[in-house]
């Protein structure tokens, strides 16, 4: 897993974040001990092809709703519910997507699977047989949507 | 004004797509969350036009693809979805797809796809 690799799901959930009217800026990648540390919602999505393993996108119930009435259009989203929840897995398959995109342009192609969400207080990942990078995508007002990248070559 | 059957796992995707084309004037008839919803709605309801999604459980897209076409190779399918990278562009067109609208998608570019498709 390379910068070459990390970077477009980066750009991919910048670019979608900001066609839902928020204005997000990538944040520096680090190697954390538990990434998505303390998240409420946490998609999970798998990567096979080209690179094997996971991609995950953690944040808080707050900015959840916040994002789904962003990709509403505007619309109030006042409980996380099932249609909430949809909208969020979404948002990951959008993400991932969009990454896949990008990646078949320089020859590495990638499938994904359909995404999987979970919910919870003070949740995180360990995938200690993988090295992960995470990244946190700084959005104003917000906590902010933290991508975690497992992923090998 | 066309009867479409939407197809996609995500039911949020499906309301999005509901909103859109009943503001353009088309009727949704049906919706299917998988592939192999999609081929038995499609025998069921008729539509003129299905909005498929590739990434889904049970059966993917590119194979309901196949299938329905199978079943009625006049059928007119555009995909929606976002693994809009070439070869699935090409796979999907050679499956029968006539038309690939990449998600995150605007109104305009899923009912514009819709028009050239029926007309």
């Amino acid at each position: 897993m390379t910068t070459q690799h990390i970077h477009p799901f980066l750009e991919s959930a910048s670019n979608i974040l900001g066609m839902f009217q928020f204005s997000p800026r990538i944040g520096e990648a680090a190697e954390q001990a538990k990434p998505l540390d303390g998240k409420e919602v946490i998609t999970v999505i798998g990567v096979t092809g080209h690179l094997r393993g996971q991609v995950y996108t953690g944040m808080s119930t707050a900015d959840a709703l916040r994002i789904v009435s962003g990709m509403m259009g505007g619309a109030t989203v006042a409980e996380f519910d099932d249609m909430a929840l949809s909208a969020i897995s979404e948002l990951a398959n959008m993400i991932c997507g969009n990454a896949a995109i990008q990646l078949s342009q320089g020859g590495v192609t990638l499938d994904i699977s359909p995404p999987t969400i979970i919910t919870g207080s003070g949740l995180g990942v360990a995938a200690s047989r993988m090295k992960t990078v995470s990244v946190p995508i700084h959005m104003d007002g917000m906590d902010g949507l933290e991508i975690c990248m497992a992923l090998e070559v | 004004m066309a009867k479409i059957l939407v197809v996609d796992d995500a039911a949020f995707m499906r309301m999005m797509l509901r909103d859109i084309l009943l503001n353009g004037g088309h009727e949704v008839v049906a919706e299917a969350a998988n592939g192999l919803e999609a081929v038995e709605q499609y025998s069921i309801c008729k539509p003129d036009l299905v909005t498929m999604d590739i990434t889904m459980p049970v059966m993917e897209g590119i194979d309901a693809v196949k299938q329905i076409r199978q079943n009625d190779p006049n059928a007119k399918i555009i995909m929606c979805s976002a693994m809009g990278q070439q070869g699935m562009v090409v796979q999907s067109i050679q499956a029968g797809a006539r038309d690939f609208v990449v998600k995150p998608f605007q109104a305009e570019r899923v009912l514009e796809a819709i028009g050239k498709v029926l007309a």
